[in-house]
């Protein structure tokens, strides 16, 4: 069991993660969201309903940090869509576990609201839900090894284009 | 004829945008098209597996109830108490013994019929309902049903045709493609809501040479060219077709979009990597009057539902599936590739984004009328330069809405 002092460290650190995540996704840098995983990781949306029905389709499933890049580079290359603002809200980031963030890892869990702004429309409530994410050291920075984000609602308004 | 007097002599070679955009066309629609003789997709029998076991859904934008009843029998009600309206069933699925209206606990049986009135006789022989009324006349207001091979389609016309004989030949054995008779297994739902008219999303999938040309991402992987070995087929009355079409995976320098900087590989091809299933074609798209999608594209199994929300936008719900005797390799093939479609998806995004650019285009010019040159006739073809099932469409929409 880490000390006290450890433990503050540690969920600033994993604060730290999840603000730097954000703000890069917010800043539309998706070439960069790659780096924020392990190689051997998981990435999934999915929704609620999905979820309580035991059902394994997700909206977004990458296994590997190779098909993160694929999609990064698609949404960049391939992929046509308007142009749109995002603004990316995580709170009640909480440690479920405390020991292993250098070896399986921690386990972490928060919520999120993503808002969006395209063209001279308002800003609108694009998802909420929450997240269940495993975390690791890798050399002197810690990645998710693990990031699954539940959303709440059965019906997505439009489309998902970039990544929660 | 009145409503929708300015179609062009054209004939459906030209769309106007009247039909997308205006409310009493959209009214029209939903008491000759949705409320008329279709076959209206509202689910797979293997989500109401057990007696009393239901799904909510929707008939055009009428919802229903898709209900087991107790001897096993598949049926579908308006999701609407006789008495005064409410909605008898709140949850999108689940299971029950009755239905029971929240607001004065009228309760109606699996069957449909009214079982049970709260004081009925009133209290110490005062009040209670009039003796002229009679329950056996209040029931669940019920649709026809048909099945094939595990699809459940509804129908509020009692005199539509048997639903092998209302898709033909060429779309059933398509149909039959997919939904061979063997279990079909549910493995998730996705649901998101388009900015366009219900009629926009059908067309999107009768137009075979869009692909190449918007879809980026199926042109860098080969999966959907201009060139590729192609058959369209159209029914009888133009109301339903099908797109099939054969991937070669190979890159093609001539078809290779704008955008594409650098060489594209994917790092990891898993989210393409198909395994044959069907005999031929890569991938087979029906479209069933009025508004189901029936997707196979590689490994990539769907009913995608386009429910009509207002003119200006439709409820897109795909139902993904696969076979119970399905290997775990391959029902993984089926959730790595679904990362192409949905709310999420590196080919549908596409769609969803032209979609509402050409609802507000329509909108900002409701005197217009959309194009449809490309190609001759209402029927088959064995290329993809054509938008003849789009024609057919409308061919068959102006008998039935005129």
């Amino acid at each position: 069991m880490p000390a006290q002092s450890e433990l503050y460290q540690l969920a600033a650190d994993v604060e730290l993660l999840f603000t730097t995540y954000c703000e890069t996704l917010d800043d539309a840098a998706i070439e960069r969201w790659p780096d924020f995983f392990a190689s051997e990781s998981r990435y999934r949306i999915t929704t609620r309903d999905n979820l309580e029905r035991n059902l394994p389709l997700s909206l977004v499933l990458c296994e590997g940090v190779g098909m993160l890049r694929d999609r990064a580079r698609a949404l960049q290359e391939t992929v046509m869509y308007r142009r749109r603002f995002q603004r990316r809200l995580m709170s009640g980031i909480r440690l479920e576990t405390a020991d292993g963030i250098d070896g399986s890892g921690v386990k972490v869990r928060a919520s999120f609201l993503v808002c969006e702004s395209m063209g001279d429309g308002p800003t609108q409530l694009l998802v909420s839900g929450r997240s269940q994410d495993i975390v690791v050291r890798e050399g002197d920075s810690l990645k998710f090894k693990q990031r699954l984000c539940v959303i709440d609602s059965t019906v997505i308004p439009d489309s998902l284009v970039f990544p929660l | 004829m009145s409503l929708i007097a300015q179609w062009p002599s054209e004939g459906s070679r030209r769309v106007p945008a009247q039909v997308y955009i205006d409310s009493s066309i959209y009214a029209r629609e939903q008491e000759r098209i949705f409320r008329g003789r279709s076959w209206n997709y509202v689910g797979l029998a293997t989500e109401v597996a057990a007696s009393g076991d239901f799904l909510q859904t929707y008939v055009g934008e009428i919802p229903v109830i898709l209900v087991r009843d107790r001897a096993g029998r598949l049926r579908v009600f308006v999701n609407r108490c006789t008495h005064r309206n409410a909605q008898i069933c709140r949850e999108e699925r689940g299971h029950v013994k009755v239905f029971t209206c929240p607001y004065h606990q009228w309760s109606f049986t699996l069957e449909g019929r009214l079982a049970g009135i709260p004081f009925r006789r009133g209290i110490d022989g005062k009040g209670g309902m009039s003796a002229c009324f009679a329950p056996e006349q209040h029931g669940l207001e019920e649709l026809n049903v048909a099945q094939r091979n595990g699809a459940v389609f509804a129908s509020f016309a009692s005199d539509v045709e048997p639903l092998e004989q209302y898709l033909g030949p060429a779309i059933l054995s398509y149909f039959d493609r997919v939904c061979d008779g063997r279990a079909l297994r549910v493995i998730g739902t996705m649901r998101h809501r388009v900015h366009a008219n219900w009629k926009l999303q059908i067309e999107n999938l009768k137009d075979p040479f869009h692909a190449a040309l918007l879809h980026s991402f199926f042109v860098t992987f080969g999966i959907w060219r201009s060139d590729q070995e192609t058959e369209i087929k159209v029914d009888g009355h133009g109301r339903h077709s099908v797109l099939v079409s054969t991937a070669s995976f190979r890159q093609n320098t001539a078809d290779k979009p704008a955008t594409t900087r650098a060489e594209f590989r994917l790092k990891d091809s898993r989210i393409i990597d198909h395994e044959r299933e069907y005999e031929h074609g890569t991938g087979a798209i029906l479209t069933v009057w009025p508004n189901l999608i029936v997707l196979q594209q590689l490994n990539c199994l769907a009913m995608r539902h386009v429910r009509p929300d207002g003119p200006d936008a439709c409820i897109k719900t795909w139902t993904f599936f696969g076979y119970e005797s399905d290997t775990p390799q391959m029902l993984a093939r089926r959730l790595l590739q679904a990362n192409m479609l949905g709310p999420s998806g590196l080919v549908t995004i596409d769609d969803n984004e032209v979609l509402a650019i050409a609802q507000a285009g329509a909108r900002g010019a409701p005197a217009s009328a959309a194009v449809l040159e490309t190609g001759e006739g209402t029927g088959d073809a064995d290329h993809m330069l054509t938008e003849s099932a789009i024609r057919g469409f409308y061919k068959y929409y102006r008998t039935i809405m005129e």
